[in-house]
C-alpha cells in the first residue's frame, strides 16, 4: 500500500509539471448566455494542463460589468491512469447597460508564456417584468404603494429580497434622487413566501418616500450586495454553516420603478396653509373649567396624525380680554410605522383671568391637504366655556416652563409687571457738593499724606539708632574729657586734699572706664602701669596720692596747694605716655 | 514768648481773613445747584444744564452734578450728553443706585448693539469699578498709615502677633495700592468717549470724501485712539476702527471744564 501511495505522490509531483508543459489551454465560460440587468453572472476561466499560473488571467471586453472575484481552485486528476491538472478563476460579473457584449479573450500567463482562451458572447436584456418567471434563487423587488402622489405625500417603497439560498453580510444602496427622500419605517422583517410556484424566504424593508417637488422621477434600481452560498452543493453536517465556507459574492438589483409627483392644488388652499399634507385631527380639552379670579386653566390642543407630522404648525392663541395666557413648549413625537409616518403635537396654555365672569375660549383651527379627498380640509377645537368666580384674594403664579403645567393647584407670587420706564429724579443734596478731586492732578498734600507716615518711621528709626550710638560712644567720650576735666578743676581754684583726691578718682574712673569707690595710689599706679604708663610717671602720682592722702588724714587738707600745679602737668605727662 | 503771640495772632487774622470768603462762595455753589435743580423741577432744562455747566466750570465736580446734568440732557432728548454726563458721574459715584439705574435705562435706548468684553484685569480686579479713585486713594492712604505705624510700634515692641498684624496689614496694603495704581491708569488713559449725534458716519480717512465704513448712532461708547484736524479716530470693541468729526463725539475722562463749556449743538 505503502508503495502505490510513493508511486502516486511521485507521479503527481514529479510527471504532472512534466504533463502540463506539454498542452496548455484556456477557456472562458459563463452560466448562461442571456441575462438581464438585475442578474449576477458566473463567468469561469479554466487554464488547463497546469496547477498555477504567473499571475492572475486578463479577460478583456469586460468595460460594462461590475466585476467580483470569486477566487481561484486547481485540480489534479487521474483517470485510466492520464493525468490532467487545470486552474479554475471564478468571476461574478454585474451588468451596468444592456446590450450585446463581446467577453474575451481572457490571458493566462504560464511559466512566462501567454495564453488565450476563446471569446464569449453574453445577452443583458432590460429589466425583466415582475410577473416574468424567470428568477434566479435570489432576486431583489420593489414596489411603490401609488405611483401618483402630491408633493410631499407620503408613499410606501417597499423591498423585498427573495432567497433560496443562504446568504450574509447584506448590503442596500437606495437609489438617490433629488427632492425625493427615503425613510425607513420599521426594521426588515423576514417571512416565507411562494413566488410563481416556488417557496422563497422573504426578507422586507419597507420605506417611507416622499417628494420634495412635483415632476415625473425615475426610480433607479436599488441594489443589494451579499456572499451568497450554493445550495446545491452536498450537505456537510455541521460544516455546511456558511461560516466555514466561502461564500460567492452576488450584487443583485430591483426593477426601476416611476413616480409622478403633482403639485398641491391652488385652488381652495386656506390662508397660512403650512404645508401639511396627509389625515390630521386636533383634540381640545380645558382643566377646569371653572376657576376663581387669579387662579389658572390648562387648555391643552392635541394634534395627530398621519403624514408629513413635521409640518404639524404650533397653534397661535388670540388675545383674550381680562385674560393673562401662558403658552408652554409644545410636545411633539413622530412615530414611524407600517403604514407610513404618523406623530402628534400637544401644545398647552396656561389661562389666568383677571376678572371674573362667563368666558368662552375660542376655536383653534388647523388646515391641511388631504390626499385621499384631494382637498383641503380645516379641523377647529371647539369654543371652551370658562367660568371664573370671585378671587379669594389669593394669587395664582403661573409657571410657563416645561413640565410647570400644573399652576392651576399652585400658590406662588406674581412676577412684577412693570407699566412705564424712566429716569429717577435729581439729585438735591449738597452733602458731596465739593471741589473736584486734586488726586487726578497730583496734589502735594496728598503725596504729603503718603510720605508723612514713612518719615515718621525714619526719623523714629534713625533718632534709635543714635541714640544707641551715643550710648557706645559714652565711655570714650567720658575718657577724652576726663584728663580736661582734672585740669580745669585743678585750674578753677586752689583745691583742697579731699577735692583733689575725688578730682584723681573721677579721673581714674572716667579714663579708664572703672567703678571706683575710693582709689589708693597703689591702685593708681598699677592701673597706670597696666595702661602703659612709664613706672617713673607712675610712681610720681602714687606719691602724690600719698602726699594727699597723709594731707586728709592729718588734717591739713589746706596744705596741698602746690599740688594744683603739678597735678595737671603730671595728667597731662600721663596722657601722652598713654597715647 | 513774643514769638509764640506774634504766630497766634497770625494764624487768627488768616483764619478770619479766609474762612469767611471760603463760606460764601460755598453758599454761591449751593445756591447756584439749588437753582439749577429748581429749573429742572420747573421743565426749563435748558437753564439748569447752564447751571449744572457753571458749577462745572467754577471747579464743582460732584457726582451728583453730572448726575443731575444727565438727567437734564435726558429729558431734552440729548440721549448721547446724558449717557456722556452719565458716564462721567459714575466715575465719582459708582455705587449710586439711582445713577446706574438711570444710565442702564439710557443705555437701553442707545440703537447700536455693541457688547464690551472684560479684560483679564478688569476680571481680576473687579471691584475697582465699585469705587471711585478718592475711595481706593484713602483707603491706601489708611492703610499706609497703619503699615508705618506697626513698623514703628516694631521698633521698640518686637513680639509673634505683631509680625502677623503686620503680614496682614502688608499683604491688604499691597493690594490697595495696586488697586489705587490702576484705577489711576485707567482714569488717566480713559480714551471711552460716546456718541453725542442721532447717526453719524464712520469714514476711512479724515476727509469728508472719504468712504463710509460704518454709522454709529447717539450714545454708542467708543474708543477714541487719536484726534488731528477736528477729527478723531474712533475704535469699536469688535476692532472696527474709522474716523468721526471730534465734535460728535465727547471724551468721557477728558478735561471736563473744556468739555463742559464746548458748544453743544442741537439734537
Amino acid at each position: 500500500m505503502k508503495k502505490i501511495i510513493l508511486l502516486l505522490t511521485f507521479f503527481i509531483f514529479i510527471l504532472v509539471p512534466i504533463q502540463t508543459r506539454a498542452g496548455v489551454s484556456v477557456t472562458l465560460s459563463l452560466d448562461r448566455q442571456k441575462a438581464t440587468l438585475s442578474d449576477s453572472i458566473e463567468m469561469v476561466i479554466k487554464v488547463s494542463g497546469t496547477r498555477s499560473c504567473d499571475s492572475s488571467p486578463v479577460i478583456k471586453g469586460l468595460d460594462s460589468f461590475q466585476v467580483s472575484q470569486g477566487g481561484s481552485s486547481s485540480r489534479v486528476e487521474i483517470i485510466n491512469g492520464k493525468f490532467s491538472s487545470s486552474v479554475d478563476y471564478r468571476y461574478y460579473i454585474q451588468p451596468s447597460r444592456a446590450g450585446t457584449f463581446l467577453l474575451g479573450p481572457a490571458e493566462a500567463k504560464v511559466k512566462g508564456k501567454v495564453f488565450q482562451s476563446n471569446i464569449s458572447t453574453l445577452t443583458i436584456l432590460k429589466a425583466a417584468s415582475p410577473e416574468s418567471p424567470v428568477k434566479g434563487p435570489i432576486f431583489l423587488s420593489v414596489a411603490l404603494s401609488s405611483n401618483k402622489v402630491y408633493v410631499e405625500e407620503q408613499v410606501l417603497y417597499t423591498l423585498k429580497l427573495y432567497l433560496k439560498t443562504s446568504v450574509s453580510d447584506i448590503s442596500l444602496q437606495l437609489p438617490e434622487l433629488d427632492h425625493l427622500a427615503f425613510k425607513q419605517l420599521e426594521k426588515p422583517r423576514e417571512y416565507q413566501g411562494v413566488y410563481n410556484g416556488s417557496t422563497y424566504r422573504i426578507i422586507e424593508v419597507p420605506y417611507g418616500l416622499m417628494a420634495l417637488k412635483a415632476g415625473n422621477y425615475g426610480i433607479k434600481p436599488s441594489r443589494m450586495s451579499m456572499s451568497a452560498y450554493d445550495s446545491r452543493r452536498s450537505r456537510r453536517g455541521f460544516f455546511d454553516d456558511p461560516f466555514f465556507r466561502a461564500g460567492r459574492p452576488v450584487t443583485i438589483a430591483s426593477q426601476a420603478l416611476e413616480l409622478k409627483v403633482v403639485p398641491l392644488p391652488e385652488k381652495g388652499k386656506p390662508e397660512g396653509f403650512s404645508g401639511l399634507v396627509g389625515s390630521f385631527k386636533i383634540e381640545a380639552t380645558l382643566a377646569p373649567s371653572k376657576i376663581r379670579v387669579g387662579e389658572s386653566a390648562t387648555l391643552t390642543v392635541h394634534i395627530s396624525g398621519r403624514g408629513n407630522v413635521n409640518r404639524i404648525p404650533d397653534l397661535k392663541m388670540p388675545g383674550l380680554d381680562h385674560i393673562k395666557v401662558y403658552a408652554d413648549e409644545p410636545v411633539f413625537e413622530a412615530r414611524p410605522d407600517l403604514k407610513g409616518l404618523a406623530g402628534f403635537k400637544t401644545m398647552k396654555w396656561a389661562l389666568v383671568p383677571e376678572q371674573q365672569g362667563d368666558y368662552e375660549i375660542p376655536p383653534l383651527s388647523l388646515s391641511f391637504f388631504d390626499p385621499d379627498t384631494d382637498e383641503y380640509r380645516i379641523i377647529q377645537t371647539p369654543k371652551q366655556p370658562l367660568i371664573v368666580l370671585p378671587g379669594k384674594g389669593k394669587i395664582i403664579m403661573v409657571e410657563a416652563g416645561p413640565g410647570k403645567q400644573n399652576g392651576a393647584n399652585r400658590s406662588a407670587k406674581q412676577g412684577v409687571k412693570e407699566l412705564g420706564h424712566d429716569i429717577l429724579p435729581l439729585h438735591t443734596s449738597i452733602r458731596n457738593l465739593v471741589a473736584r478731586s486734586s488726586i487726578m492732578s497730583g496734589g502735594l498734600f496728598l503725596w504729603l499724606t503718603l510720605l508723612l507716615p514713612f518719615v515718621l518711621y525714619l526719623s523714629t528709626f534713625l533718632g534709635l539708632r543714635l541714640k544707641r550710638r551715643s550710648v557706645r560712644a559714652m565711655p570714650a567720650h567720658r575718657a577724652k574729657r576726663a584728663a580736661k576735666n582734672l585740669v580745669r578743676q585743678c585750674r578753677q581754684g586752689r583745691k583742697d586734699a579731699n577735692s583733689l583726691s575725688l578730682c584723681i578718682r573721677d579721673y581714674f574712673s572716667d579714663r579708664f572706664g572703672l567703678t571706683l569707690a575710693s582709689l589708693t595710689p597703689d591702685d593708681a599706679a598699677n592701673v597706670l602701669a597696666s595702661k602703659g604708663v612709664d613706672s617713673g610717671t607712675a610712681q610720681k602720682l602714687r606719691a602724690i596720692l600719698i602726699e594727699i592722702e597723709n594731707s586728709v588724714y592729718t588734717g591739713q587738707i589746706r596744705g596741698v596747694g602746690r599740688m594744683n600745679d603739678e597735678i595737671p602737668r603730671l595728667i597731662k605727662e600721663i596722657e601722652r605716655e598713654i597715647r | 514768648m513774643r514769638k509764640g503771640i506774634g504766630l497766634a495772632i497770625t494764624i487768627l487774622l488768616a483764619l478770619l481773613y479766609v474762612t469767611p470768603n471760603h463760606e460764601a462762595r460755598a453758599d454761591e455753589w449751593e445756591e447756584g445747584f439749588f437753582k439749577a435743580n429748581q429749573a429742572c423741577k420747573a421743565g426749563d432744562f435748558q437753564e439748569a444744564i447752564e447751571g449744572y455747566l457753571e458749577l462745572i466750570r467754577s471747579g464743582h465736580g460732584g457726582g451728583q452734578i453730572y448726575y443731575n446734568l444727565g438727567n437734564a440732557y435726558f429729558r431734552t432728548g440729548r440721549l448721547g450728553r446724558a449717557i456722556l454726563e452719565y458716564e462721567r458721574a459714575q466715575l465719582l459715584m459708582p455705587r449710586d443706585p439711582d445713577l446706574n439705574f438711570n444710565l442702564s435705562h439710557a443705555r437701553d435706548q442707545t440703537r447700536d448693539a455693541i457688547e464690551a468684553s472684560l479684560g483679564f484685569v478688569e476680571t481680576a480686579f473687579f471691584w475697582l469699578g465699585a469705587f471711585n479713585l478718592n475711595e481706593l486713594f484713602w483707603s491706601f492712604a489708611l492703610l499706609n498709615l497703619l503699615l508705618w505705624a506697626t513698623l514703628i510700634i516694631r521698633l521698640f515692641h518686637k513680639s509673634e502677633w505683631l509680625y502677623y498684624i503686620l503680614l496682614l496689614i502688608l499683604s491688604t496694603w499691597f493690594v490697595a495700592g495696586l488697586s489705587f495704581g490702576l484705577k489711576y491708569y485707567w482714569i488717566s488713559s480713559d480714551d471711552r468717549a460716546v456718541i453725542l449725534q442721532k447717526e453719524v458716519d464712520i469714514l476711512a480717512g479724515p476727509e469728508e470724501d472719504d468712504t463710509i465704513l460704518f454709522k454709529l448712532h447717539e450714545g454708542t461708547v467708543v474708543y477714541q485712539e487719536r484726534s488731528e484736524d477736528g477729527w478723531s479716530l474712533v475704535r469699536l470693541p469688535d476692532k472696527k476702527r474709522g474716523w468721526v468729526k471730534s465734535g460728535a463725539v465727547g471724551l468721557i475722562s477728558g478735561d471736563r471744564a473744556v468739555s463742559a463749556t464746548a458748544p453743544h449743538s442741537p439734537p
